[in-house]
């Protein structure tokens, strides 16, 4: 790598940015299999290289349409566009990087590196107020200190490229980091893959603005691997089953100015489901907390507060479960002035199968993605609003499809909720409890509940060889995946298979629902089943065409 | 006041002996087989099925014949009584509509057709209502206002162990939405406003099972709980069981069920009612 170059340019153009996206799309090509290879478990995962590629994909064609000459509307362009076109948990943080980019270099036709460093700082804001619940070790963090590296050295009078390597070298300190950061990285001795992604995008930039791009670039992912995002999603769902914070409380602050920063700080510590949007100084806040009157008192301090709303989630909760079978019916009627009442629900399935499956059992809309294969945000956004509901439910049925399905949550105007089922099986059980003439909220409950209480078991292969319980798993063995966890291994598929079923099974359990992978053939399924069906003659089993890849079987047992 | 003669069809299955302690006029619905038909109520389910088994084509049902309600209508006037009509849902059965014609051909001043807008057992807990009321003395008027009241109070909800005989028969209203459904599922069903009508789509029949005991009222005054099947004695038997121990105090009546409801919910049902008095 080299080290300071011949003097850079003291401003950034709009056509240095071009050529910059331009040079970080080609390093990502070359090196997105390098991030890829990178799994915290020997299991197909997020793709994060193929995400981040693809997310830049979108921005270069701006970039190329581009004609005009301003730094802070080309930007803006591609912000917008990384926005609609992110894949991937990483592809919707970086996007999230590139909106704070574009936040700093507003209104600008150049940028003096001073200006381009307060404008990275704007992106780790934008970055971390992105996710709801910010881990440290992952891209944000090699964001930050890339940020950080950046402002140091335009406070000490560095140019544009001097700037970028600071910036570099910074986050690669950091990335070297990470491994001991999530206990996950360090299990499996890798980096964080986001972060690599992170860092190879930032050498594509300073490489192409040196008109440099050969083969000076060493790829670190040989000797880091990883990827983030199980680590991630495992917090998240935490939360998302957390019923001790039952208010629900919304309303708005006017006249907090630009405080909001602040303001989220201490009211992520009261609460969970944090959304915090600060619109030219009028705040909205929405929190789900155990103390509502610890929120407003902390909101208070920050302005006068108008529209507050506190909904008490247990009691909605109760009355679904208790108000039944009153005279007056347990249930309201269907509404019949239009459609407008009613709620849509967009699935994310991968596989003709499932997509049939959840079709019939009453989905609207069905947008293939899933397991390293994340949609695009704007696919599901354009289902979104396809449908012809104001509410909208969407099943993301994997934990690296959440932050898609957030994103369009952000974007869609109409009123969206992102529902806690991170597997097919938590999806068929939230879709199943769904009631059209229930509200969202009683909805929303229900489904997550019901997909709390499903059993996902995933066989699958080990993409590299691995070590768990000091047993060596070997590459492409198959994997038995019980709730995430590998519980069985082996060179026999239906052995793998068998064995799964029967660690997933319990005493009360009644059936069983095998749902036959794109790669599985049907004779090994139909034998599995008769086998499962011999060893427990009392269990139902039924075998469905699920048609998803990289998945041999995707097993629910309830 | 004149006295009141309460009268209704097989659908509510009500109990020999209560028709004879309360002098019920009961009018058997018609099932037709290809090779004849049976009168609802005279033929043992088990029989019944075995004779369904053997025919090519399910049997259909049909309500009485008009003449046989104008017979009975102007003999009970006749005799000076007045006279309340209760009757299966009319979504689900023409019964309604044949008895409303009869009692406006005989004399509608004296004549009340109560829409039970339910089948079997809370079809029944009205029809009895009706019959105390008309004991005790009370007049038409106000023996159809505590009919209604129990019809609001009353709920309803059944497991068929298939979709396939609702459908067959035409019966399957709000249900319909679930025959394409891919997965195996255990629908809970209920009959509201004369309706089937889906509660929940629920995978196994213990989580069913759990869902309908779920939907008992939770205050009340006092609660009067009835079960049925359709020759599924021994799931209907744990049914029994588990609202015995949810609720001990409920007084718990089981029902019985014959062909015409039968053919409509299909071998392996089961059925709760649920009735909160406030």
């Amino acid at each position: 790598m080299k080290t300071q170059t011949d003097a850079g340019p003291v401003f950034l153009t709009a056509e240095d940015f071009k050529k910059m996206i331009g040079g970080a799309c080609r390093l990502l090509e070359k090196e997105k299999e390098t991030i890829n290879a990178i799994n915290v478990f020997p299991v197909p995962d997020g793709d994060t290289g193929t995400n981040l590629r693809a997310t830049l994909k979108e921005v270069e064609e701006v970039c190329f349409g581009y004609k005009g000459d301003s730094l802070g509307e080309l930007s803006g362009l591609v912000a917008s566009r990384a926005l609609l076109g992110a894949r991937g948990n990483s592809g919707v943080i970086f996007s999230q990087l590139l909106r704070g980019i574009a936040r700093g270099l507003q209104g600008k036709k150049n940028a003096s590196a001073r200006e381009l460093s307060k404008a990275l700082w704007y992106s780790v804001v934008f970055a971390y107020r992105a996710v709801s619940n910010p881990v440290e070790g992952t891209i944000l963090s090699v964001g930050r200190e890339a940020a950080r590296g950046a402002s140091k050295a335009a406070r000490g009078g560095a140019d544009i490229h001097g700037l970028l390597e600071e910036a570099i070298s910074s986050g690669k300190e950091m990335l070297a980091l990470t491994t001991d950061m999530i206990p996950a990285l360090k299990e499996a001795g890798v980096v964080d893959a986001g972060g690599m992604g992170l860092i190879i995008f930032m050498e594509g930039c300073l490489y192409s603005l040196r008109n440099d791009v050969g083969d000076f670039w060493e790829p670190v992912g040989r000797d880091f691997e990883t990827g983030h995002e199980p680590f991630l999603a495992r917090q998240k769902q935490a939360a998302c089953f957390n019923l001790e914070n039952i208010y629900c409380s919304e309303l708005v602050i006017k006249g907090a100015g630009g405080r909001d920063k602040e303001l989220r700080r201490i009211l992520e510590q009261q609460g969970e489901s944090l959304l915090l949007v600060n619109q030219g100084g009028i705040i909205k806040v929405h929190i789900h907390t155990g103390e509502p009157g610890r929120v407003i008192s902390t909101c208070l301090q920050y302005g006068t507060l108008h529209d507050l709303k506190i909904e008490n989630m247990q009691e909605q909760h109760s009355h679904l479960s208790t108000s039944a079978g009153k005279q007056e019916g347990w249930q309201p009627l269907p509404p019949k002035n239009g459609q407008a009442n009613k709620t849509g629900i967009i699935v994310i399935a991968p596989g003709d199968g499932l997509k049939k499956i959840f079709l019939s059992l009453g989905a609207d809309e069905v947008v293939p993605g899933g397991q390293s294969m994340n949609p695009r945000v704007e696919d599901v956004l354009e289902a979104t609003l396809k449908v012809p509901y104001r509410q909208v439910i969407i099943l993301p049925n994997n934990k690296n499809v959440q932050p898609v399905a957030r994103q369009v949550q952000e974007l869609c105007e109409k009123e969206v909720t992102v529902l806690g089922a991170f597997t097919v099986p938590q999806g068929l059980a939230a879709l199943l409890a769904f009631k059209p003439t229930a509200q969202m909220t009683d909805n929303k409950i229900a489904m997550e509940r019901a997909a709390g209480g499903v059993k996902t078991g995933e066989v699958t292969f080990a993409t590299r060889s691995a070590t768990v319980a000091d047993t060596v798993i070997k590459q492409g063995d198959y994997l038995g995946l019980f709730d995430g966890n590998i519980c069985s291994w082996g060179k026999d598929l239906n052995g793998v298979a068998f064995d799964l079923a029967q660690k997933m099974r319990g005493e009360d359990d009644e059936i069983i629902t095998l749902l036959q992978g794109r790669d599985t053939p049907y004779e090994d399924a139909a034998s599995l089943m008769s086998l499962i069906k011999e060893a427990f003659p009392l269990l139902e089993v039924e075998l469905k065409q699920g048609g998803q890849p990289l998945y041999y079987y995707i097993i629910s047992v309830e | 006041m004149p006295d009141v003669a309460v009268v209704t069809d097989t659908t509510a299955y009500l109990p020999e002996e209560k028709v004879h302690q309360y002098g019920i006029t009961v009018i058997p619905i018609i099932v037709n087989f290809e090779d004849g038909f049976i009168y609802d109520g005279m033929v043992n389910l088990r029989e019944f099925f075995d004779r369904v088994e053997r025919s090519e084509r399910l049997p259909v049902t049909s309500q009485p014949p008009l003449g046989q309600f104008i017979q009975i209508y102007e003999k009970l006037v006749g005799d000076g009584k007045e006279v309340v009509s209760i009757h299966i849902s009319s979504e689900l059965s023409g019964t309604v509509e044949s008895a409303r014609t009869a009692a406006k051909m005989v004399d509608e001043s004296k004549i009340t057709v109560v829409d039970s807008l339910q089948i079997l057992g809370p079809m029944g807990y009205q029809v009895l209502e009706a019959a105390e009321g008309a004991l005790a003395g009370l007049g038409r008027r106000e023996i159809v206002e505590r009919v209604e009241k129990v019809r609001r109070e009353i709920s309803f909800y059944f497991l068929p162990a298939t979709l396939d005989y609702l459908k067959k028969g035409g019966r399957i209203g709000g249900a319909e939405a679930l025959l394409g459904t891919l997965l195996q599922i255990r629908p809970v069903l209920c009959i509201k406003d004369g309706r089937v009508e889906v509660v929940d789509k629920i995978r196994t029949w213990k989580k069913a099972v759990d869902r309908i005991l779920q939907e008992m009222p939770r205050q009340y005054g006092a609660l009067r709980v009835g079960v049925g099947h359709c020759l599924a004695p021994d799931a209907m038997e744990q049914v029994r069981q588990a609202i015995l121990r949810e609720a001990p105090e409920a007084v718990l009546d089981v029902w019985t069920l014959g062909p015409a409801i039968g053919i409509h919910i299909g071998p392996g049902a089961i059925g709760v009612a649920y009735w909160p008095k406030y």
